[in-house]
């Protein structure tokens, strides 16, 4: 029998112990890299400010879109919001894409409103951007509240609003710049997927011709990733998702 | 040591799947989300914006004899510029909505350097319905109708982008060129980043001509 020397089989086992010990280095690398990798991801999508978005496009047939507004019903849901972040429900007139100019109204919780509800209106034209939140009185959930947009048919000023039994609150953004609606939207928007929006829900999208109110006839969807939509019909959806 | 070996195999094959499946879920979001949906303002703010969902995540990319056949089958002609600025060639025509209906509004893209983002290319045309201007003159410094030949054209020399955060992460600026016109029932909206002059962006408007195959 063939007898190994003894300081051959220590240096056997040390070079094993060796082999061991760079295999476990490669492999926390390889770990750590994967990890590190991963991460970036999930920050990109989950840890940084976003614009996120379920609901509808109002999509009308050939011509201009109804002149005079739009309105939705929709359920106040309060929500968790992590620092920095906020979420927003609203109706929308487009006044163009680009710019970007638009008026909205809606309810909100972010890190603007010391993460509370409340009603706020907002409108962006070539004379300047505004937000302002509504002082005095605050969405409560479960309500539902009516928000509108409507265009005096007279002085062609807008006025937004919303109510509930009663008016709650309106805002006079008079004569705008541009100042004709070429497009409505009606959506849930968060800055991060980590904001859960179960429980929302849109009712009763409507749009304003000169003296009288329509449902919407046809729409467009579009959610963001994490959220999903189930279109009721033209003028009613729920969305979920998130957190 | 061979069972030893054998369970740090093990586990590092595990962990590498475990990472794998992570880095494929997460990855396999819409990648429109993480990148597009950047919303704080490059100065690094908080984005206070409540918003409305750009042009861009909302409408699809048609080829251009699509769009003006299917405009004119509907009684409309839809008119483009025979000139550009040095260096702009059409890139993108972005048309509402998913179907492969064109309907309106409908964005025209141009842009030196490919790109072919509504947000920040260097000139965009928003076509929307409109038998006449929209815009009116609230500021006369900047603000003015003008006459080109038959036309009437609102210019705005410094129009606030309304929040596009391409555009400021690109040009540095929140302010746009605007030229603005409606000819036979539709609505041009000609929004120029910096870089291109007034008198580049006048021609331009008037190069406008009915849409034809080869329109540059």
């Amino acid at each position: 029998m063939r007898q190994v020397p003894k300081s051959s089989r220590e240096e056997d086992k040390k070079m094993k112990r060796l082999n061991l010990l760079n295999m476990m280095a490669v492999a926390v690398v390889v770990e750590l890299l994967a990890l590190g990798f991963s991460t970036m991801h999930i920050l990109q999508v989950y840890g940084q400010s976003s614009r996120l978005y379920a609901g509808y496009v109002y999509l009308g047939y050939e011509g201009n879109p109804p002149a005079y507004g739009v309105s939705a019903t929709i359920f106040t849901i309060d929500k968790n919001v992590l620092t920095r972040h906020l979420y927003a429900q609203w109706p929308s007139v487009v006044l163009r894409y680009r710019p970007l100019n638009r008026i909205q109204v809606g309810y909100t919780k972010g890190w603007d409103t010391n993460y509370t509800l409340v009603f706020y209106v907002e409108k962006n034209d070539t004379n300047g951007h505004l937000l302002e939140f509504i002082p005095g009185v605050r969405p409560s959930p479960p309500y539902t509240y009516v928000y509108w947009i409507i265009k005096n048919t007279a002085t062609g000023g807008w006025t937004a609003g919303a109510d509930a039994q009663n008016n709650l609150f309106t805002w006079d953004f008079g004569v705008l710049n541009p100042n004709d609606a070429k497009d409505y939207q009606a959506f849930s928007k968060t800055s991060t997927g980590s904001i859960n929006i179960d429980g929302t829900h849109f009712m009763s999208l409507s749009v304003k011709y000169e003296t009288y109110w329509l449902y919407w006839g046809r729409h467009e969807p579009y959610w963001d990733y994490p959220y999903s939509l189930y279109e009721i019909s033209h003028y009613e959806f729920i969305a979920w998702g998130g957190g | 040591m061979r069972v030893r070996f054998i369970s740090i195999g093990l586990m590092v094959v595990l962990l590498a799947a475990v990472n794998l499946l992570l880095y494929l879920q997460v990855s396999s979001f819409p990648s429109g989300n993480a990148q597009q949906g950047i919303g704080s303002s490059p100065s690094g703010a908080l984005d206070a914006s409540r918003g409305i969902v750009p042009f861009e995540r909302i409408s699809h990319v048609v080829p251009l004899d699509v769009a003006f056949n299917q405009l004119a089958e509907r009684g409309l002609t839809l008119y483009l510029p025979t000139e550009l600025p040095s260096g702009l060639k059409l890139m993108a025509v972005y048309a509402k909505g998913r179907s492969s209906t064109v309907y309106l509004p409908v964005i025209v893209v141009y842009s030196s350097t490919g790109d072919s983002s509504i947000d920040s290319a260097e000139l965009a045309i928003e076509i929307d319905p409109g038998s006449e201007i929209a815009f009116s003159v609230i500021d006369s410094s900047r603000q003015r109708f003008m006459k080109l030949g038959n036309w009437t054209v609102y210019v705005d020399e410094r129009a606030p982008t309304g929040g596009l955060p391409g555009y400021t992460k690109k040009y540095g600026t929140d302010h746009m060129l605007l030229l603005d016109l409606s000819i036979n029932g539709l609505e041009y909206c000609f929004t120029f980043a910096p870089g291109v002059t007034l008198d580049e962006a006048i021609q331009t408007v008037a190069s406008m001509k009915p849409a034809r195959t080869g329109t540059p």
